[in-house]
């Protein structure tokens, strides 16, 4: 009965728990929260205690001393370490509710990967109803970046999008408020990291961090051959010597690098194509592919797509928040009974 | 003159996109047929774009604003200024068309009955608050007539011996109606519990006498006002339990110290062994404990 009237004091959430960055959409406040899904851990003999969440915990990943772990507790899509997420989502559900009196104890939709199984599914609302939740319900992560990206999903008519996020890629081809089609490889931004950082290690024989590939990768990274040739200068510990060096890298390297993730998701692309049923195919031809996610800001992924699949291919506005949106479009209609999306 | 004709046209420039690419397209030198193999998007809708239609250009406004951008980026034309305005228009359209196609719109109605609940729940809220503080009040107002009730006068009788001066009232007929029935209505009819309560007792100024006269500690208690009182010696013993009216003169031998409950403090004197005891009752509350020991 509390819970329930916390409830009427809290806020209806939509969280895109991604790999990379966890989103928060409130009901008519938009997106308040878009934190890195980093959690840093203090351990004094033995006991655990949170030492920072979101954008603090991420600049202390790989700059932590013996004592605190910075540790990313969803991996691949899914929940990797149970109760650092439980508390995780808990501090980020305070931090929305900030100027609450009580308690907070939402009614969350989370978004979750399209093929995640059902005890990664229950592993996910567990945690969200031990975070203070009062309701948990899942929603596809392609469905709710279909919303999101403002794509007419209700309509008898096929819209293919392709939701490159940190950890994995979905891909999913929707009509009449459904999932005709769904795939997920698991590739993402954090697999583009990993290549640009064994790259640089077999190329320069230097060691960089994964907040460097990161870095390497927004600024100068593309996806695609005969765009404009950019530069960056690289510090990492060289392996011979064991003292860091700087060296200068452009993207047709890091574009090398990113080779084989890129052909991943283009494989996988072109597999839900193959199984589409024809009717669909013929809508996704005239209308195209839409991107979502943060893989959507690397350079000309939408022309490589384009080239590979021979279909017009459109970048969502704002890709980075579409899920999230999507989420919080999703609660609305739902609450209007208009339909039912929950995976 | 000049200036104005220039700047309406650029406007209407801006507000027509497809018209201007249409315009870079052609300087350019690309046919329709060579912009629909490099962005692969169709021809029938990038003609649809050129002529401003936006509903015939896509499926929805995201593909729309979708292919303006790589059209745009074909010609290598900045497109972000027309988009927010673009946008703004694409969304009046695709409201207009709800409006005409929608029955009712549900969820203005299911958002307004989600923000009422919480307000409600706060006048529910503050209503219980008033209505608690009520009962909680009333109580301590009955509590203090309580005693006035014939059962209890009788057990402070049996727990005390008094003398009455003025007017003796016989201990075995608790209430005297009988004899000053009309003056004693009168005199507690002006309490809501004197007017539910036909039997109400009547009282009048009293030396009240507990204990064994000259014996252990002496207290007096002079009532300025209603208040009841009651007394424990320092076996825990209770010696007095009753209601004091004005005027009343409550003389005690017991040992001391002496535990007293007050009803209404601010009525009330306390002297121990003719040595004046504080009384100080709080502001909010009038119920006073103290303990009255004397000095060695």
């Amino acid at each position: 009965m509390f819970k329930r009237l916390r409830g009427m004091f809290s806020n209806d959430l939509s969280i895109d728990l991604g790999t990379a960055n966890t989103l928060i959409y409130v009901r008519d406040r938009g997106i308040v929260l878009n934190e890195p899904s980093v959690v840093a851990i203090r351990n004094v003999n033995g006991q655990k205690s949170v030492e920072a969440v979101g954008t603090a915990a991420k600049r202390m990943l790989g700059r932590t001393p013996g004592n605190i772990t910075a540790i990313r507790p969803l991996k691949d899509g899914v929940i990797a370490d149970f109760q650092v997420t439980e508390k995780m989502l808990q501090h980020f559900i305070r931090k929305v509710h900030e100027n609450s009196w009580f308690q907070p104890s939402p009614r969350v939709l989370i978004c979750v990967p399209c093929l995640s199984t059902e005890v990664e599914k229950r592993a996910i609302r567990e945690s969200a109803l031990g975070a203070g939740a009062r309701h948990v319900d899942l929603i596809p992560e392609p469905m709710a970046a279909a919303i999101g990206a403002g794509l007419n999903v209700d309509q008898a008519m096929g819209s293919m999008v392709v939701d490159i996020g940190g950890g994995t890629t979905e891909i999913a081809i929707i009509s009449l408020n459904g999932v005709v089609l769904s795939d997920s490889v698991r590739i993402g931004g954090d697999r583009f990291d990993e290549a640009i950082v064994n790259f640089v290690r077999r190329k320069y024989g230097s060691v960089i961090g994964e907040a460097t590939a990161e870095r390497i990768k927004k600024e100068i990274g593309s996806a695609y051959a005969g765009s404009k040739v950019l530069e960056i200068d690289v510090r990492g510990r060289n392996l011979a010597e064991g003292v860091p060096r700087s060296f200068t890298l452009n993207s047709d390297e890091v574009l090398e690098a990113l080779q084989e993730p890129l052909s991943g998701i283009v494989q996988a692309v072109k597999s839900a194509l193959e199984q589409s049923p024809p009717e669909l195919a013929s809508d996704i031809a005239e209308s195209g592919i839409v991107i979502t996610g943060g893989g959507a800001l690397l350079r000309d992924i939408d022309r490589l797509l384009m080239e590979e699949t021979g279909l017009p291919v459109i970048i969502a506005e704002d890709p980075l928040t579409c899920v999230a949106r999507g989420g919080g479009r999703a609660l609305e209609l739902m609450d209007g009974h208009f339909v039912d999306f929950l995976s | 003159m000049q200036s104005e004709h220039s700047s309406t046209s650029q406007e209407s420039r801006q507000s027509r996109p497809g018209q201007r690419l249409k315009l870079l397209r052609e300087a350019a030198g690309l046919s329709l047929a060579d912009v629909a193999e490099q962005t692969r998007i169709a021809r029938s809708r990038l003609e649809a774009l050129e002529r401003d239609d936006y509903l015939a250009a896509g499926q929805a406004p995201a593909y729309v604003v979708g292919y303006l951008r790589t059209y745009a980026r074909l010609l290598q034309c900045p497109v972000e200024p027309w988009l927010s305005d673009l946008e703004q228009q694409l969304r009046a359209k695709a409201h207009s068309q709800e409006q005409q196609g929608a029955p009712e719109p549900v969820l203005v109605d299911a958002h307004h009955h989600y923000r009422l609940i919480p307000w409600v729940a706060i006048l529910v809220a503050a209503l219980l608050v008033w209505l608690l503080g009520a009962q909680f009040y009333g109580a301590q107002n009955r509590m203090l007539h309580q005693v006035t009730s014939p059962e209890l006068v009788q057990l402070s009788e049996l727990s005390a011996t008094h003398t009455v001066a003025k007017d003796l009232v016989t201990p075995n007929e608790p209430p005297a109606i009988s004899s000053e029935g009309p003056t004693a209505t009168e005199l507690v009819a002006s309490t809501p519990l004197a007017a539910s309560n036909p039997q109400a007792p009547a009282f009048d100024q009293q030396v009240i006498n507990v204990g064994p006269d000259g014996t252990g500690d002496a207290l007096l208690v002079n009532a300025s006002g209603d208040c009841w009182i009651s007394v424990q010696d320092s076996n825990g013993k209770e010696l007095i339990a009753r209601v004091l009216h004005s005027g009343d003169h409550l003389r005690l031998f017991g040992s001391a110290p002496f535990n007293i409950r007050l009803g209404d403090a601010r009525f009330v004197s306390v002297w121990l062994n003719s040595r004046a005891v504080p009384v100080n009752p709080s502001k909010d509350r009038r119920t006073l404990r103290l303990v009255a020991a004397p000095e060695y």
